[in-house]
């Protein structure tokens, strides 16, 4: 038995169609013409709003779409690394991967390099101004050497290649490097 | 399920018509959020835009476990929010301001007289959503508009399902009270 008026509550629960004492509801409406009146009130609610026509977008609206989507001839972008990796990066990858290696094998006296971190008891020792010299050393007997140059061309690609694979994808798909 | 998986996977192995279609599918339901949460102009169309880019870019992300449309939906109404939040608009300000006084919309233009009381009703109502705070407005689109559960709309906003529910018998009770108001203004 509902005593008093309904609740906005109920009215709503009753509209929603989700009330347990609906039947109690209903019989309180048939006598109550204040919760009747409220009850017309909130079914013109729920009518203009559920009969509210939905937005339109122009027709070419999905063109617009497709015509921004970022690199609509791949596929969208994998975050795995393997993903990510196209033939072209990988060609980039390759390349960048050859200059480093043609580059230590003419440019870098690797054996001494690595020497002192393979025998730790000598790093203590490293006469750093051995290395400082024989660097100087290497760069002054270099004379712009053609081969230097294209080394130098070769380490700039190899480094753009590798960002290239690296840099991740912002908004709209432009990549981005984390160099530059 | 498994038509969205289907359309999914097409969609990451590259097929531009099956993209083409997902937006056919859904801009209703992304214009419903956009239109109802971004203040009318250019903006609004743009912003679809942003959401099915989004939607694109991030698809691989989406992992079944909740229905496409939730998940692009929730996108939308994260669009909206940062988009609200760029252009310093309110987001959750006058939640608690329900009680206050309100000027009723209803014009000079919109005389029982002039126009069909129905019709009267609807522009009355729709201005009136129009001055909730998004969250309102949110809940009353998803629910009455895209029929969906308190937990589907949950999912979407972030909110415990009796928050939705009480956002949304809020938002109810609010425009129930200024449409009585407008009506007994009416009658005087």
């Amino acid at each position: 038995m509902i005593s008093d008026h309904l609740s906005d509550e109920q009215f709503q629960e009753y509209l929603d169609g989700v009330a347990a004492a609906s039947e109690l509801i209903e019989r309180h409406l048939r006598d109550c013409p204040g919760c009747r009146e409220a009850l017309v009130v909130y079914k013109k609610l729920y009518t203009a709003i559920d009969q509210e026509p939905a937005p339109t977008l122009p027709i070419d609206f999905a063109e617009k779409v497709m015509a921004r989507l970022p690199e609509m001839n791949a596929a969208p972008e994998s975050k795995s690394l393997f993903g990510r990796l196209r033939v072209r990066d990988s060609f980039a990858a390759l390349l960048g991967l050859a200059a480093v290696v043609v580059g230590a094998i003419m440019f870098i006296d690797l054996p001494s390099l690595v020497k002192p971190f393979m025998d730790t008891t000598t790093l203590p020792h490293l006469p750093s101004s051995s290395l400082l010299q024989g660097i100087y050393n290497r760069l002054a007997g270099v004379h712009l050497n053609p081969a230097f140059v294209i080394f130098a061309v070769l380490v700039v690609v190899g480094i753009g290649a590798i960002d290239h694979i690296l840099a991740h994808r912002e908004q709209h798909g432009k990549p981005v490097s984390y160099l530059i | 399920m498994t038509d969205q998986r289907e359309l999914v996977q097409r969609i990451l192995a590259g097929d531009k018509a099956c993209f083409r279609a997902l937006i056919e599918d859904y801009q209703r339901l992304v214009s419903h959020i956009v239109f109802r949460l971004i203040p009318s102009g250019p903006d609004q169309e743009d912003v679809c835009q942003e959401v099915f880019i989004k939607v694109y870019e991030h698809l691989d992300r989406f992992r079944f476990d909740a229905k496409l449309s939730t998940w692009i939906a929730r996108i939308a109404y994260n669009t909206c929010l940062n988009f609200l939040e760029k252009k310093r608009l309110p987001i959750y300000a006058d939640l608690a301001d329900e009680d206050q006084e309100f000027e009723p919309v209803a014009g000079e233009d919109d005389r029982p007289d002039r126009v069909t009381e129905s019709a009267d009703t609807m522009h009355i109502v729709r201005a009136e959503i129009d001055r909730l705070p998004p969250v309102y407005k949110t809940v009353i689109t998803l629910f009455h508009l895209e029929q969906m559960s308190y937990t589907e709309i949950g999912n979407i906003m972030k909110l415990p399902e009796g928050t939705v529910k009480s956002h949304l018998f809020r938002a109810r009770r609010l425009l129930k009270q200024k449409l009585s108001a407008t009506y007994q203004r009416e009658e005087l």
